[in-house]
């Protein structure tokens, strides 16, 4: 929970990582390109403080991330969101596995979601059921960029994703998170297209469409999918650190969201270990909208900020709010 | 002339050369972007030019069209040599050097990575948004200065002056649409007029893409600083 001027702020961070991309870990220039790619992105976009060694960030401790989680960065619930790559990594870099444990270990503070792909067919049917067993999943983090023998990625209106939607669905996982975003391996098409959540957002109007980065550098073709499916929300990871250094763009893009979305579908996430929720949190609860952009984007409302850094994941992920934190029923939309 | 004006002209129009490599994704000049470190004329008239990128893994996809345009760039010079690009520190600089300079296509350089012809579609993707964004932007100025949106509606390319239309007549030549003195002022991705009563919303879409295209920009900018160090810009051309 994190108070500023009397007010509760209560906090879900939607994006966290718990990855080991030790020397050790390391399989091959991928997984250190990977990594060091990782790592300039913490220190392109962080306060100078808040840049680690690069020790540090290729493996960080359970007690770091419960420092900067729980102790130290305001966060009530952190939600893992699973990176396997195991191609780079000898096991794997960022695993449901690896999350679970920790997840296991702190069960009123952390969730660990799983991922699946529907190219393994009904073997990976099984594999998630097993998944959603083992883990108790609520959520799920695709990545539909990734190439494998002879396919250059899916979509998620493939129809064997469909299958894998149902079982989701099924199986009580109501939260899809979607990364679209840089792709690793050469592949000709564009990664970013959000199209395919269009499709899968309609076909299933139970579940809950989380596209992280809010489909950035896609933004409006994520917007005007988003106006479309009341399902879709977008994650701000990656979004949240411009707060620091280019405040006008993250002014921009939040005022962009809140103009096609509404306050009520814009998730907080800091992509932790690339950036850590203190900062991001603290310099949120302070942001305004530029005077001289606030004739195009309106203002920030305590309200908002307050939904956006935990209250709307509170609500797709069923977790209980202290009646401090609330906004004022007449603020809250229809459940 | 002596050898060595000669030779610095060279180098200039090079570097003139390059200016005209997009950053499909961005939108804006490879030069702009930083993203030309060196570039050399040998004595026979050889030319090469070393690029790189703000990260290990940037799309292989937007690399290679870079890598692509920018030889062919330098091979429109007429008096250039043997033309080399060179794509430094990417995880497919191998693969994407070898390709571009062996004359092959992005589909035989990663055989069973990619299908005939789909760069070329991502290329319009590309264009497009950034048609979409300088409509956006030309539009907001000419309200600003008092256009009634109706006004927008009927406007032709040919009732402003050329210097505000730049941007927006390259990328509709490069889409293939009419971008002559009476091709309508804002349209859609077909080259048809937008009605007044569908304007505003147009460009609203504009002005979300603007930002998206610009929140990259200063992503891969910062993220370019942070490998190479903040030297490395150029002066912008705008």
């Amino acid at each position: 929970m994190y108070r500023k001027d009397g007010v509760d702020y209560f906090v879900v961070d939607g994006h966290i990582h718990f990855w080991d991309a030790s020397e050790e870990n390391t399989a091959n220039k991928y997984g250190e390109g990977f990594i060091r790619c990782f790592y300039d992105y913490q220190r392109n976009l962080s306060p100078q403080e808040w840049v680690w060694s690069l020790e540090k960030f290729r493996k960080y401790t359970e007690q770091d991330l419960v420092h900067d989680l729980f102790e130290t960065g305001y966060v009530d619930w952190g939600i893992f969101q699973p990176t396997y790559l195991n191609e780079f990594y000898r096991s794997g870099f960022n695993t449901t596995e690896a999350n679970g444990r920790l997840a296991r270990k702190y069960p009123d503070r952390l969730i660990a979601n799983g991922s699946f792909d529907p190219r393994e067919g009904e073997a990976g049917l099984e594999r998630l059921r097993q998944l959603a067993a083992e883990w108790n999943l609520r959520g799920v983090k695709l990545y539909t960029a990734e190439w494998r023998g002879s396919s250059k990625g899916w979509k998620l209106s493939d129809p064997e994703a469909q299958d894998y939607l149902a079982l989701c669905e099924e199986l009580g996982i109501r939260n899809i998170h979607v990364h679209k975003g840089p792709t690793i391996w050469p592949l000709d098409r564009d990664a970013f297209d959000v199209a395919d959540v269009d499709h899968a957002a309609t076909a299933f109007p139970g579940l809950n469409f989380v596209v992280e980065h809010s489909g950035l550098p896609r933004l409006e073709d994520f917007c005007w999918i988003a106006t479309q499916e009341p399902n879709v929300y977008a994650g701000l990871s990656v979004v949240m650190p411009f707060i620091h250094s280019r405040p006008r763009y993250f002014a921009q893009v939040i005022g962009e969201l809140l103009y096609w979305l509404d306050e009520d579908r814009i998730v907080f996430g800091s992509d932790y270990a690339i950036w850590s929720p203190k900062w991001l949190i603290e310099k949120f609860v302070d942001f305004q909208i530029p005077e001289d952009l606030q004739g195009e984007y309106g203002t920030l409302t305590t309200h908002a900020k307050r939904k956006i850094l935990g209250l709307n994941h509170a609500r797709l992920y069923d977790l209980k709010v202290p009646e401090s934190a609330q906004v004022p029923s007449a603020a809250r939309v229809g459940a | 002339m002596t050898a060595v004006t000669d030779a610095v002209d060279r180098v200039t129009a090079v570097n003139a050369a390059l200016a005209a490599v997009l950053d499909p994704e961005l939108d804006r000049p490879i030069t702009d972007l930083g993203f030309v470190r060196a570039v050399s004329v040998g004595a026979d008239g050889a030319v090469e030019a070393r690029l790189r990128l703000p990260t290990y893994f940037c799309a292989p996809n937007f690399a290679w069209l870079m890598v692509e345009d920018a030889r062919r760039a330098l091979a429109g010079l007429t008096w250039a040599g043997r033309c080399t690009v060179v794509l430094e520190d990417h995880f497919a600089s191998d693969e994407i050097n070898q390709g571009v300079d062996c004359g092959k296509s992005f589909a035989e350089t990663f055989p069973g990575l990619a299908d005939a012809g789909r760069l070329e579609e991502l290329r319009a993707v590309f264009l497009r948004k950034g048609h979409l964004a300088a409509q956006a932007g030309l539009g907001r100025r000419l309200l600003e200065r008092g256009w009634t949106i109706r006004q927008l509606a009927e406007a032709r390319l040919g009732d402003l002056p050329e210097r505000l239309t730049v941007t927006l007549r390259r990328r509709r030549t490069a889409l293939g649409l009419p971008a002559d003195a009476t091709a309508p002022l804002f349209t859609d991705d077909h080259g048809h007029a937008v009605p007044a009563v569908g304007l505003e919303r147009h460009l609203r879409r504009g002005r979300t893409a603007a930002v998206g295209i610009g929140t990259n920009t200063e992503l891969c900018e910062g993220l370019l600083a942070t490998r190479y160090g903040s030297g490395h810009r150029r002066e912008k051309a705008s």
